[in-house]
């Protein structure tokens, strides 16, 4: 964690909501209500494979000093992370995408970090729910 | 939301004489703060015996459960309702919705605004099998809206970027199209300009996705336009409904 600067109102609160359910299952019931089991294979399955280069662009956009292409990064995984009811990857986007915006990257190298965290536990729960 | 005091809603709204029908009372008080806010006249009826009782309003605010009671009165009406609700409204009249609960008055506003200074848009075409063309660089929105759209038999063409969605449009000629703003190459209002200025295309109906964060983009998507918006992350149900409307229409 970067310790060197203070972390943003927005994202320590967001930090005390990790330990909910990173899924929100009210989406995952929408996207029932399709009445298509297979579109939920489908939505996994492409937001499985289309997030880890975004997440790959933030880093790299990070390790540059990139404010904009890490808000312009974030913003992409934002709209898939909320498609798929992952909830709090969406609102560290959110927050990586608003820090970008701001043009300083304070705050955001442990944001990434969380968001990586959070990442794997959403596609952790996807997946389990998408064989349940 | 968007602040609707913050551009010209508070202009366009002021002065208007705006009915509201059987809307319930935990609404009804909150829609009547946001009117008396942009200093719009309103009045509530609880109830009405036909919709000649409305010729007087500029604007109606109604729920959804009298749609069959109301739909055949000339003003504009902004319905309140379930996303269930919607599907039932006659597209003939001049409507838009909320889908509540909850109620978001700044939403409501804006929806207001558009209903009075939108242009009317009629395409061209009228196909039996309705085409609707989504853009969106996220494959997940695009896999949603491709599975909602096709629930009730319309058939989505989907662009990745900006420059594909004019290409696109260019050859299939939809009977509207769902446009995301942040896209590679060329931008939703990018595309969106370009549409218009089109006369091929300027009147093809185009609903805006947006993300939360970007409510300046609604306002500045309906000067460019837009028919529509569904806010991201969005209910697959809600864009079904706003987008059948824009088709049933054509």
């Amino acid at each position: 964690m970067n310790i060197a600067t203070p972390e943003p109102d927005d994202l320590a609160a967001l930090r005390q909501r990790l330990n909910e359910d990173p899924i929100d299952l009210e989406v995952i019931d929408n996207l029932r209500s399709l009445g298509d089991e297979a579109l939920i294979d489908e939505v996994v399955q492409l937001y499985a494979k289309d997030s880890p280069p975004r997440i790959a662009a933030m880093r790299e956009a990070l390790a540059a000093g990139d404010a904009v292409a890490v808000a312009r990064a974030a913003h992409g995984l934002k709209s898939s992370s909320g498609n798929v009811g992952a909830r709090h990857v969406h609102d560290l986007c959110a927050a990586l995408e608003s820090i970008g915006r701001g043009g300083s990257l304070a705050g955001a190298s442990s944001a990434l970090e969380l968001l990586e965290r959070e990442y794997a536990r959403a596609t952790g729960a996807l997946e389990s729910l998408r064989t349940s | 939301m968007i602040d609707p005091r913050s551009f010209d809603a508070a202009r366009a709204l002021t002065g208007k004489s705006i009915a509201i029908v059987s809307v319930a009372r935990d609404f009804s008080g909150s829609i009547a703060a946001g009117l008396e806010g942009v200093r719009a006249h309103w009045r509530v009826l609880r109830e009405f015996r036909s919709a000649d009782d409305l010729d007087p309003f500029d604007l109606v605010i109604a729920d959804a459960a009298v749609v069959p009671a109301v739909a055949s009165c000339r003003k504009p009406i902004l319905f309140l309702g379930g996303v269930e609700d919607m599907a039932a409204i006659d597209a003939d009249c001049d409507h838009d919705f909320v889908v509540v609960p909850p109620l978001n008055v700044d939403e409501l506003l804006v929806r207001l605004h558009h209903l009075l200074t939108r242009h009317r848009e009629r395409p061209g075409r009228s196909a039996a099998a309705p085409v609707v063309l989504a853009a969106d660089d996220d494959p997940t929105t695009l896999a949603i809206v491709r599975a909602v759209l096709g629930q009730v038999g319309i058939t989505c063409a989907t662009a990745a970027n900006g420059k594909q969605a004019l290409e696109r449009t260019r050859d299939l000629k939809p009977n509207a199209i769902v446009l995301d703003v942040n896209m590679p190459f060329l931008d939703g209002f990018e595309v969106l300009a370009s549409l218009r200025a089109d006369p091929h295309t300027a009147g093809i109906p185009v609903v805006m996705l947006t993300s939360v964060q970007q409510e300046v983009d609604v306002l500045r998507g309906f000067s460019l336009g837009a028919a529509d918006y569904v806010a991201k992350p969005f209910n697959p149900m809600e864009l079904l409904a706003r987008v059948q409307r824009l088709v049933q229409k054509s």
